[in-house]
């Protein structure tokens, strides 16, 4: 009888053994398939933000031509695309005439990233208030035909022209996550007796994966659709 | 006693049955060990390769400044000296020209030549620490690309001009 028993007591044994490892085998299993998400997801993130510094700082050392249509290589005159922004806005505080070379060449950087990325730029007046130029860049979702061909949506180009900062955090709030890049500048302005002053400004760039923007949020920026780009 | 002593299959025999789940047990252990040591390991080498891929970007990038080919070389010393990764790094021009213009579209991204086919950028603008080619087909291929801004000055007028160009780094190992 004793002998039988033993054999009983170690047969319960092995299988609380069996049960303590199985627990700790799947405790182990569901640690190593998440382990370093978090940290791979903030090494991307890192490279976005790099990706988002590093346009920022190009579009504001690039060159552009003073005649409006040539190329730079052709250019009989350049100037820095910032000081001719500068050189506009110190006429009347505002961005036209270089409003469309400004576009270009954001365009031209984000291009490479601009299937996978919407974007914002704008220029914000610390004293005034004011924004002298937004720019805001969103691809529609794209469409699948009955046969399954998959056609992108069709990137939009918005100026806009909200009023207040909060207008333009509400639209970052709401396409969650996103890489940003952000510089100080200084604005010339002349008044009427032609006496410089220098108000301080923030230029901007954000971006984020493509994310369909709430009406409300939209509507308080006050965007114009200035152009759409269909893919091919 | 009889009886019991009739069954008994010595020391062994009698606990065969609970050697089952305990073997079961060990074996389940040691492969959920495993699988956990080479997913560590592996993740461990992917977060590496990545920060690798920045690190290489950072050194070509410098400041998003780029005063010509000189400047260039002497950064693509400096990124050569990191030997754990192999990685080419090429610029290519940005489309920042007028519509109807040459260059008016980005020409994409080849990562055998990472040079453009259309633009001349008066030098090579090429960086490799390796004689082989990034392949397409290669699972630990990093692409990582980088707005700069390049000088390009006329010797003779001494004038210049800044034009956006995208830095990219294909790195692998």
């Amino acid at each position: 009888m004793a002998l039988n028993s033993r054999g009983q007591a170690a047969l319960t044994d092995a299988l609380y053994f069996l049960l303590i490892v199985s627990t700790l085998s799947t405790m182990l299993f569901f640690y190593a398939a998440n382990y370093g998400l978090t940290v791979q997801q903030r090494v991307v993130n890192q490279y976005w933000r790099e990706y988002a510094t590093s346009a920022l700082e190009t579009i504001l050392y690039s060159s552009t031509p003073r005649i409006a249509g040539q190329t730079l290589e052709d250019a009989t005159e350049v100037d820095y695309l910032l000081a001719a922004v500068k050189e506009d806005f110190a006429d009347d505080s505002q961005i036209v005439e270089t409003r469309d070379a400004l576009l270009q060449n954001i365009s031209g950087i984000m291009q490479p990233i601009s299937g996978n990325f919407d974007y914002l730029f704008y220029f914000y007046l610390f004293d005034a208030k004011q924004f002298p130029f937004v720019l805001l860049y969103t691809r529609e979702a794209p469409t699948i035909s009955d046969d399954g061909k998959v056609t992108p949506g069709p990137g939009k180009v918005y100026f806009c022209n909200p009023t207040t900062l909060n207008d333009l955090e509400s639209l970052v709030e709401s396409v969650g996550s996103s890489a940003q890049g952000n510089a100080r500048i200084q604005f010339v302005e002349l008044d009427e007796s032609h006496n410089a002053s220098y108000p301080p400004a923030q230029v901007n760039l954000t971006m984020w994966v493509p994310t369909p923007i709430p009406a409300e949020v939209l509507a308080n920026l006050n965007c114009e659709l200035h152009q759409t780009i269909v893919s091919t | 006693m009889k009886k019991t002593a009739k069954g008994f299959l010595g020391p062994i025999g009698d606990d065969l049955p609970s050697l089952i789940p305990l073997l079961f047990a060990l074996m389940m252990f040691f492969y959920v060990f495993t699988f956990t040591w080479n997913a560590f390991d592996e993740r461990g080498r992917a977060f590496n390769d990545a920060l690798s891929a920045l690190r290489v970007g950072n050194t070509l990038k410098g400041n998003n400044y780029l005063r010509g080919i000189g400047a260039f070389q002497e950064r693509c010393n400096e990124a050569q000296a990191l030997k754990r990764i192999k990685f080419m790094a090429g610029l290519l021009p940005l489309s920042i020209n007028p519509p109807g213009s040459p260059g008016e579209k980005f020409e994409g991204i080849n990562i055998e030549t990472l040079e453009s086919e259309f633009f001349d950028l008066g030098g090579t603008f090429i960086c490799t620490n390796t004689d082989e080619r990034p392949e397409e087909i290669s699972t630990d291929l990093i692409i990582r690309s980088f707005p700069i801004a390049l000088e390009f000055k006329n010797d003779e007028t001494k004038a210049f001009y800044v034009r956006p160009m995208l830095l990219v780094v294909v790195t692998w190992r």
